[in-house]
This record gives C-alpha cells, structure tokens and sequence, in this order.
C-alpha cells in the first residue's frame, strides 16, 4: 500500500473521527477514500454500538442521572462506535452548543442533547437550530424557562445569534444590533420546560419541552429587517438565511476538521486563514439548503482538507487525546470495568466533556495546553503506548519486527513513528530519539531474549514519542 | 387498588405495595439486578450500582415490610466482593448464592452475610463460566447456572461440581443467545430468558426443549430482551420484559394472560425521603398533576418472583424499587 | 492585618460532597434538633460541647483541642443567598465568587496573580489532587496540580529511576526552546519545560522531609501530608489546596456511620498536620480553612440527610482568634429557607475578605468582586 494512501486515511480518520489503529487505517485505505468519507457521512449505514449490550453490562449508563455514567457512555462510544463521524460531530456541536452540567443538574439531560447531536448534527441546519430550540436542557440552561411575555429575558435569544449561528460580526461589520437581540428573545417567549419529578426518591422524570401559548409574545416584530408576527421558528428561518451563518459554519467547521483558528470572538475582524476554503463551504451551504452533511462531504473530499499542509495543524482536544490512545492501543474495545478513571482524563487535560466553563464553550487550539495539562497529557498517552501488553501495541512490535531481523536505530525511530500515525515531527526531534535509541544499538528479536528487549524497547521508544510537543497535535 | 383485565383474561391481579428508593447504602437500592427472598419476609436484593459509586454495589437485607436489617458486600475481587454481581438465590439451608459475570464466580454467603466459599473458573469447557447470570436451585438441590456468553445453562451441585449442560449458540428450538434469567416450574421444568432471542425458552430438568414463548416486538406476547423469568405454583410463567418496560404473564402452554405495567404509590422509605425534603413534595405534585403515570410505571422491571401465598414482586431496576402484587383468587372487573 | 515570621500561607481543605452543619456544630440544647433527626441526632451524652449552646460531633474530639487553645474560628450559618443544592454549581459559586453568572476565574487563582504577577514561580499555588477546582483556574496562572507528590512529574509511567532519568533527559533536550518551528509548536517546548521545571523542583519536597508525625493513609491524612511537605520544603508557595474524595460527605444514606468515619479522619489529619508544623517550627505562618459547597436538610431521612443551604466553615491556626462567629440559623419550621434548610446569616465573602486582607494582605474586593464586611478572626 502506497504510504501517501495510510497518510491521507490517517488524517481523515483523526479528523473525522478519533484515530484509529493501522490495521484500520489499512483496511479503510483498501476500501478507498471516497468510499470511506461516503460511510462516515451515512452513519444509519453502519452498524452502531450495540446499545443491548452497553445496557445489560452497565445498565447505570441508561437514563443516569449521574454525569459521570453520561460522560463515561458517551466516551466508550468515542472509542468504539464504527459511525466514528457521528461521535466527532456530536462533539462539534457540543463545543459550539454549550450547555453543561453545573447548571442543568442532571447527567440524563446532558446524554439527551448529545444523542439529539448524534440524530441531528449532520442532516439541516434549520432541524438542528429548531431541536436546540426545543430541547429542555437547553432552555434551562439559557434561562428561556426564566423568559416571559412580560419579563423578558434575553439569554437565549442573544446567544443563538452570537454563538449558536449568525456570531458577532464578520468581513469587519457587525452582524445583528442588539435591537435584533430583545426581538429574538421575544420570540421565544413561552418556549419552556414543564416541570419534572424531583429526584427524590426514585429519580426524576425525564425534561419535556412546553410551549405556553399564553407566555408567548406574539405581536408584530422586526428581526433582521424582515416584520412579522415572528415566532422562534420564524426567527431561525430568516437566520439560516444569512451569509453570516454560512460564514460561521464555515469558520466553525474549518477550524474543527482542517486547521486551528483564532478563536471566535476574532472572526469579526480576523480574515479566515483559508478564504477560497471558506467560500466553497458557504456556497454548499446555500446550494445544499442549509445541509451540514453536504458541507462536511465537501470539506472531506477537497484539496484544502487533504493537503499536507494542513496534516498534524490542530492541537489535540482532550478527548481526542484520551479516545485516540485507546484506539489506537486498543484498550476498552468492549465494555469493561476501568472506563471511569478514563474517563476523568479528559477534565484532568482541562475538558470537562459535558460541563464546558460556559456558554462559549473551551478555548482550543493551544491553548488546551499548560504546564499542569500538558504533564497530564504526556502521562496518560505515555503510560498507554509503553504499556506492550496492550493489543494495539503488540501489533506495533510485530510490524516493526516484520521490517527486517535487524533494524538500525534511526529506521527503529521511523518505524515507531510511522505507526503511530504516521507522525511528523521535527528534525530536532527525530535525531533526539535516534540518539536515544542509538545508546543501546542495533535492534534484533531472534531469539526469546532479543524479542524481549526488542519489545522493551519499543515500548519505551513508543513512551518518548507520546511525550513530544509534536504528538499534541492531530 | 388498581386491578388489570383484559376481557378475555381470567386471571387478574392487585397492585399491593412497593419495597425500597433510590439510595446508594442504607434504607434503599441502587440498580437492583437480582433479590432473593428468604424466611419472614426478609428480602436480599442485590444492588449491582456502578463503578464510580462503588458503596452502591451490595446486598440490602431488609423486609418487605420496609425493615431495614443490614447490607454486606463491596465492590472488588477480594473473597466476598462483587464486580459485576448478576442474581442471588437462597437454598434451604438458607445460604445465599451469588452469581458475578466479570469475575466469573458463584459466591457463597450465609444468610447473614458472613462469606462461607466461591467457586467457577473462566472458561468454555465443562463446568467453566463466561459471564454467569442467572441462578436457580431445584428441589433435588441442583444448581441451575446460566452461562450467557457460552449460550448455555450449566448444573452445578451446591458447592461447584458440574453435573451437566445443556443449549448451545444459535435461535432455533432449543439454542440460546446471551440468555439471562431462569425460573423453574413446580414440576421442575426450567425457562430460560432468551434474552437476545427475544423469547422465552422451556427445557426439561434434563434439558430437552420443550416450547418457545415469544418473538422480538412489543405486542401481546412479544418480547424486548426479556431477562427475568419465573412459574408460579398454577405453572403461569412471568416475565421481565425488560426494554418493553412491562411483565407480561402466560398461561402454562404460552397463551398470554396478561400484562403489569406498574402501579407504584410511594413506599415508606420513599415517605421518609420527601418528609426531610419538602420543596420536593411540592415538585412532586406538581409534576403528578402533569403525568400521573410515570411515577406508577415499570422503568426496565429486571427480576420478578412469586411465593407460595400468590405474591408477585416485580424489582422495578431503573426506579430502584420492588413492586408487589398479589394473584387475585376470583378474577377482578377493572 | 496579622504580621507573621515569613510570608503568609493559606492552606485549604475542601470538604466535597456538602457537610451536614447541623450534626457537625450542634445545637445541643435545642429541642427542635431532636424533632428533626429522629434517627441521625447525636446523643446528648455523646456530643462535646465547646459553650453552653454548642457542641462538637463526638469524633471531632481532636479539633477540641484548637478550640480549647483558642486557635479554632468556627463560622456558623455561611452560605450565600438562594441557595444552589446542586453540588457543581454550589462548588462553583464558592471557588469563583460568582453567585449570579457562571464565572470562569478562581478567588485564589487570583490571589496567586497578585503574589506573582509574571507567573516567576510555578509553584506559587500547588493544588493536591487530579484536576484543577475551579478556585485555583486563571488565565496565564500556573497551578500545579499534583496527584500523588511521592511520583509527580513527567513520564511516571517508565519503570526503573535511571530508565526514568534518561527519558526526562532526552525530554528536555527535545523541548529545549527556540527552534523557531512556529508559534504554536515553540509555546508547547517553553510548556514541557516549565513543566520538567516544576516537578524538578516539587520532587525534592518528599525528599528532603523527615517527621515524627504519622498521618492517617487516607486521601486526605495523604494530601495533607503533602501540604506539609511543600510548605516545609520551601518553594515560596503561598496557596496549597486540596479536597476531601469526591463528594465523600454527600451522605445522602447511612450517615451515622460514614459523618463518623469523615470526621475523625478530618480532626485527626488537622491535629497531625499541626503537630508536623509545629516540629519544623513552621506553623506560624500558616492558616487552614475548610469549607463544604453547602449544608444538609434540616430533617433527617430516616437513614441519612440529602443537599441543604447553609453550613459551617473552620479556620484554624496559631494566629486565628478562635471563637464562634456568626449566628446559628433557625431550626423554627417557618425560619427554614425553602421550607427544609438553614438559611444562611453568613456570606462566605465576608470569610474570604479576611483571609485576603488580614492574613494574606491583599486587597480582597477585586479577587471576590466587591466589598463584604470581613468576619474578624485574626
């Protein structure tokens, strides 16, 4: 197989998904690219996680109030659902869509919203605004349920315009006014929640969504220069029609799948980094009718997205981090005890997943990392990949040692670092591992003893190359 | 007291009252699989919890009449602990067996808890367990061990001898695919929840294949991953119709009698709770008058058993409570 | 203001999970706390009483102690308006000072700012435990957090100390700066070394620590024992944090037993660190505080008490006046906020402004977001 073929695979599949192993990356090769982007792009065409089995083996998964069991649910999904896409759309939407679990108070809510991102993240941007809408955690979270026909308030309705669609400004103008702002509130006015069981004694009643007529405020308003007696469907009707969402999708999409952006509150002024790229995805916006699953076809299968310049231009997210060691390794391919100490990982590296700070969500890129997150970073992917009794690292030994009965140092570095990505990395970096692995010679595994140390040493070998700056970046 | 019927049924049942609450220790349960019932009413129920709330996972003693007695076991691979605990039984020597999928061992406890011996190992052979779910002790003091992912049920004596086997992989007559529940008949014919057949399966005591009950849906007599089954003494079946949130009951050849899909009022324990917590009976009210149904309703029943006075009790998982019936002698009207 | 030997230190023990107030500090003569906890009240006989109306949990008896030598502040009532009873959002409210919005910054991440504006020391504010509460967390504020100081640093995973050696070498050679790769890539090597930096430095803590005093081997006689060991080591660390296991006393069920179990491990583990400081002569300038996200129900559930409104807060130390300080909330059934808790008398700010002003000497309405009249116990 062509190694610019595994390079591509590896890229998309860390992109639209969370990594994978080379047995995996080989085999999706094989299949062929387009076809590939075509099964993550349908995920009803795959088959899912088995949801039966996740229930009898860890029943406290389903409609847990804790969020522990959500987040825990969901990152075994990560880790293990074949509609990789899917997932890492789910949490596109859920780093754009904040709402989190400090608020809301009930991991069964917060799992809700994730699974309405799993149904919903790729098909229009219409449906998926109005489900954001009309989801309860939602309402509760931007204080919808606290806004009355006489009382407004206008969290939700400032919010959906600056950080769920059309954002503050683009091309150096504003956007919307805050005119704009109180009437969107407006209009959602009686878009509520009804009241649910507490959670004593036997736990609560899942959140419904009311509309209550009586609160709705529905006199004649003019939203982005269009009058009517607008409610909030109407309101998210004339969003979807704006340049603006398109260029925040866009923006938005580019800098989750391609490359690291500055963060949105820079979009305003701040030209994006690709503009030709930005364009063609604003036109599939507006050409598709609002389709998301159009745009990321489109994203998947062009030159910018496949280009060698944009491979390893994003730094990891901590739960990429997390669900792509254990891809990649192998680890809790089944259900099993000891996800939850993982699953706390991603909160160690700064990303509470389910909880983000607020409202604007994580800031990402680089600044995922500081002093505290990057020790834990290293740790958690260094203890995994030297760990050679792991399935996803015994395969890494045994095409290492299939490349000869003898490798020198510096073809034992490239090895290594070939499968676990391929990874790029810096010359400095190369010929520091190479000087390391030189210290102890040529690698053989001839006999019982050599194949012992051969192991060892790629083990190690495998620790130093998940501690470097260049494996923070996916 | 709420009744069921169903025109054509004639059998028909009372809604008596509900055992537990939610709680992780103490005067509740938390995601119950399993409970066993011994003398005087005391109940064991078995709290598999999970993992990051590892003080959940034990046994609750404690009456049906909401006594509460005492708890035993914790969460590990230590003598006496559980990982995964899947169902319990007593013998008639009131000892307490104890079935855990992920360590792929039978427990022994006695009654009051001390831990007496364990046995199985991991395995495909004979007499080797991978992932044990459900348990049942003959009147001859044979141990019936469903062994899910071997596609089998296994005898056992009481202290681990294999006696014989019986099922293999597969959905036709007689095969079996993660089975999870067992009840025998009192004339010791023994029902397999087939549970990702769908179906319940009837063996012999020797493991000849009797009958098939069922089929996947959610209609009369159809089933969602059944895992809880058990005969009474008129040899009606009961089953757990786990993700149809329901029990549903058959004559002794299959013919569907009837369907409980719970009447929960609150419990005593359930009572204490609200008392120290008044803005919850508030939000309680409040949300009754909304859907007066959810809180009466089975979320995922996962266990059901009967006595020999006509008693039903249906471990009600998700809602972390059992609720009890009775047979009613003459058909009710509803 | 107090004026201590050397700077000033704040060691803070969080106590997750919501403390039960009541059967912590308890009314000891009130006839309504009997109606209430029918099952959890403490007996009579058993409580220890520190004045005529209050008194001690019976495993508290070590605490007793600081509180006898006047070196224990016991804050009664502390809370904030409408309460929260949701565990993340309460704790959040504490760590930031943000009752109203969600707020992003700690008090103490703060604090740190202000001791070391250009962030010189990494080890300003040392966190015990994995992840960072919200109450250290500000922007270009390094905070190590550190799970197990015996084994922090980098590269834990690799067996064997020399192996261990070379792989960190080799580390700090690959993150040597200015390879002029990008700005992004250049951040990341000025991060890894900051980091090898401060695990450098925090592993020589343990190393150079020799005690008589034996601490419990629980979370917290452990974390606590590792506060001791960074103070006493030096570093110019000024805030030491840690908290109590995640939401350990959430005793929503058998409360009698594990309240019990709690506090003797918590009286026990301060007494301990205490008699550890004194040894080194290094208690003169250090002042504990602990708190709990809230206080429990008034009323008992029959086995244990679920999320309540306000609770009790503790400093302790040779320069905290010891004393109670606040009123006792109302058991009165029509006193209880929400029909259920005890209403707070007491805003945690005003606890917060004199640990700023008095004790750490900065100026507090900045760090919590406005002006509280300070509870005097210095």
């Amino acid at each position: 197989m062509a190694d610019q073929d595994v390079a591509l695979m590896a890229h998309l599949l860390r992109r639209a998904g969370f990594g994978a192993s080379r047995d995996e990356i080989e085999a999706k090769a094989t299949q062929g690219y387009d076809a590939t982007v075509q099964a993550l792009l349908h995920p009803d065409d795959q088959p899912g996680v088995e949801d039966d089995l996740i229930m009898r083996y860890q029943p406290s998964y389903h409609e847990a109030a804790a969020i522990e069991n959500n987040v825990q649910s969901w990152l075994y999904r990560m880790i293990n659902s074949p509609r990789q896409l899917q997932e890492k759309v789910a949490l596109f939407w859920h780093m754009i869509f904040c709402a989190g679990h400090s608020k809301i108070d009930s991991g069964q809510e917060m799992g809700i919203m994730i699974q309405m991102f799993r149904d919903h993240g790729m098909g229009s941007f219409r449906d998926l605004l109005l489900q954001l809408s009309l989801s309860p955690g939602m309402m509760y979270y931007l204080d919808n349920s606290e806004s009355h026909k006489a009382n407004l308030n206008e969290n939700y309705g400032r919010e959906l315009l600056e950080l769920f669609s059309l954002g503050v400004g683009m091309d150096e103008a504003f956007n919307y006014s805050e005119d704009d702002v109180k009437v969107c509130a407006r209009a959602f006015t009686g878009w509520n929640v009804a009241p649910a069981y507490p959670p004593f004694p036997y736990g609560r009643s899942p959140w419904e969504f009311r509309f209550d007529p009586a609160d709705h405020d529905d006199s004649e308003k003019t939203f982005l220069g269009e009058t009517g007696n607008w409610d909030g469907s109407d309101i998210i009707d004339i969003v979807c029609k704006q340049p603006a969402t398109a260029r925040f999708l866009a923006r938005h999409m580019y800098n989750y799948f391609v490359a690291d952006e500055p963060q949105i509150p820079a979009w305003r002024l701040t030209p994006p980094r690709d503009e030709a790229a930005i364009k063609m995805l604003e036109k599939t916006y507006f050409d598709s009718g609002y389709n998301i699953g159009a745009m990321l076809e489109v994203l998947f299968t062009s030159d910018f997205f496949k280009s060698e310049d944009v491979r390893y231009a994003k730094v990891k997210s901590p739960a990429e981090v997390v669900a792509g060691t254990l891809r990649l390794v192998g680890d809790h391919r089944e259900i099993m005890p000891g996800l939850f100490e993982i699953s706390q990982e991603p909160k160690y590296m700064g990303m509470d997943l389910m909880n983000p700070p607020t409202v604007e969500g994580w800031h990402t890129g680089r600044e995922w990392i500081d002093s505290g997150t990057l020790v834990e970073r290293i740790n958690f992917a260094s203890d995994y990949l030297g760990n050679t009794e792991m399935p996803g690292i015994k395969d890494i030994v045994n095409r290492l040692a299939a490349m000869g009965g003898s490798l020198t140092p510096a073809d034992f570095v490239d090895g290594c670092l070939d499968l676990v990505g391929p990874l790029l990395v810096g010359n400095d970096t190369r010929e520091e591992l190479t000087a390391h692995a030189q210290k102890s010679g040529e690698l053989s595994h001839g006999s019982d003893a050599e194949r012992a140390e051969f192991t060892r040493r790629t083990g190690e070998m495998l620790q130093m190359i998940a501690a470097t700056a260049e494996f923070q970046f996916g | 007291m709420s009744t069921h019927f169903f025109g054509l049924s004639d059998r028909t049942y009372s809604y008596s009252h509900s055992v537990g609450r939610s709680e992780f220790s103490g005067t509740g349960f938390r995601n119950p699989v399993d409970f066993a019932l011994g003398a005087d009413d005391v109940v064991y129920v078995l709290n598999r919890s999970y993992e990051n709330r590892p003080d959940g996972i034990h046994v609750t003693v404690c009456t049906l009449t909401e006594d509460y007695i005492s708890e035993f076991g914790s969460y590990g691979e230590a003598d006496g602990q559980f990982m995964w605990p899947t169902s319990i039984v007593m013998d008639k020597d009131e000892k307490l067996y104890i079935a855990d999928e992920w360590l792929n061992r039978i427990s022994v406890f006695s009654k009051d808890g001390e831990f007496l011996s364990k046995w199985g190992t991991s395995g495909s052979g004979d007499g080797e367990l991978d992932r044990p779910a459900g348990l049942a002790i003959s009147s001859d003091q044979t141990m019936f061990v469903v062994d899910s992912r071997n596609s089998r049920v296994q005898k056992f004596t009481l202290d681990g001898k294999f006696l014989g086997k019986f099922g293999s992989f597969g959905s036709g007559p007689g095969e079996l695919n993660m089975p999870w529940g067992i009840g025998l008949g009192p004339d010791g014919s023994v029902f397999v929840a087939d549970w990702r057949n769908d179906r319940i399966q009837q063996f012999t005591a020797d493991g000849q294949w009797q009958a098939t009950f069922g089929q996947s849906g959610d209609g009369v007599g159809q089933f969602n991953r059944p895992n809880g089954v058990c005969v009474d003494q008129d040899g009606d079946v009961y089953v757990a119709d786990w993700m149809n949130n329901r029990v549903q009951i058959l004559s002794p050849e299959g013919r569907f009698i009837n369907e409980m899909s719970g009447n929960h009022v609150l419990s005593q324990w359930g009572r204490d709770k609200l008392a120290s917590n008044p803005d919850m009976v508030r939000q309680r009210a409040i949300a009754m008058a909304q859907d007066p149904d959810f809180d009466k309703k089975f979320s995922h029943p996962c266990a059901i058993k009967t006595d020999g006075q006509g008693r039903i009790m249906v471990l009600d998982h998700t809602r972390n409570r059992i609720q009890l019936y009775t047979k009613d002698k003459e058909p009710v009207l509803a | 203001m107090v004026s201590t030997k050397k700077d000033p230190v704040l060691a803070v023990l969080s106590l997750s999970g919501g403390n039960d107030g009541l059967n912590t500090v308890i009314p000891r003569n009130s006839g309504l706390y009997r109606d209430f906890r029918p099952t959890l009240g403490i007996p009579e006989d058993q409580i220890i009483p520190i004045n005529d109306e209050l008194g001690f949990h019976p495993a508290m008896g070590p605490l007793k102690k600081f509180w006898d030598q006047g070196k224990l502040a016991i804050f009664l009532g502390i809370g904030y308006a409408t309460p929260s009873y949701s565990h993340f959002r309460s704790m959040d409210i504490w760590h930031t000072c943000e009752p109203e919005i969600i707020g992003t910054e700690g008090w103490l991440g703060r604090a740190i700012k202000d001791f070391d504006p250009s962030g010189e020391n990494v080890l300003t504010g040392v966190n015990f435990g994995r992840g960072l509460p919200r109450a250290l967390v500000k922007d270009g504020v390094p905070v190590a957090s550190v799970g197990n100081l015996e084994t922090y640093g980098l590269l834990t995973g690799i067996d064997g100390e020399s192996q261990r050696n070379e792989a960190l070498d080799v580390f700090g050679r690959m993150y040597s700066p200015a390879v002029g790769r990008g700005a992004v890539l250049d951040y990341i090597h000025r991060t890894g070394t900051d980091a090898l930096k401060g695990a450098d430095i925090l592993a020589t803590a343990p190393d150079n620590y020799t005690s008589t005093v034996e601490y419990s081997n629980t979370a917290v006689g452990q974390y606590m024992k590792n506060i001791a060991q960074t103070h006493l080591a030096g570093f110019g660390t000024r805030v030491l944090y840690t908290t109590s296991p995640y939401n350990s006393f959430d005793t929503h069920a058998n409360q009698g037993q594990l309240h019990s179990g709690l506090w003797s491990d918590v009286s026990n583990t301060v007494e301990n660190f205490f008699d550890d400081l004194h040894e080194h002569d290094a208690a003169d300038n250090v002042t504990l505080f602990m708190f709990t996200e809230f206080g429990r129900r008034v009323s008992d559930n029959g086995s244990g008490t679920d999320h309540g409104a306000s609770g009790i807060a503790f400093a302790v130390g040779d320069h905290v006046k010891g004393g109670v300080y606040g009123e006792y909330p109302s058991l009165e059934p029509t006193q209880q906020e929400d029909g259920g808790n005890l209403k707070s008398s007491m805003d945690f700010r005003q606890v917060y402004t004199s640990i700023l002003e008095d004790w750490l000497h900065l100026d507090a309405s900045p760090i919590i977001g406005g002006k509280f009249e300070p509870v005097k116990f210095f």
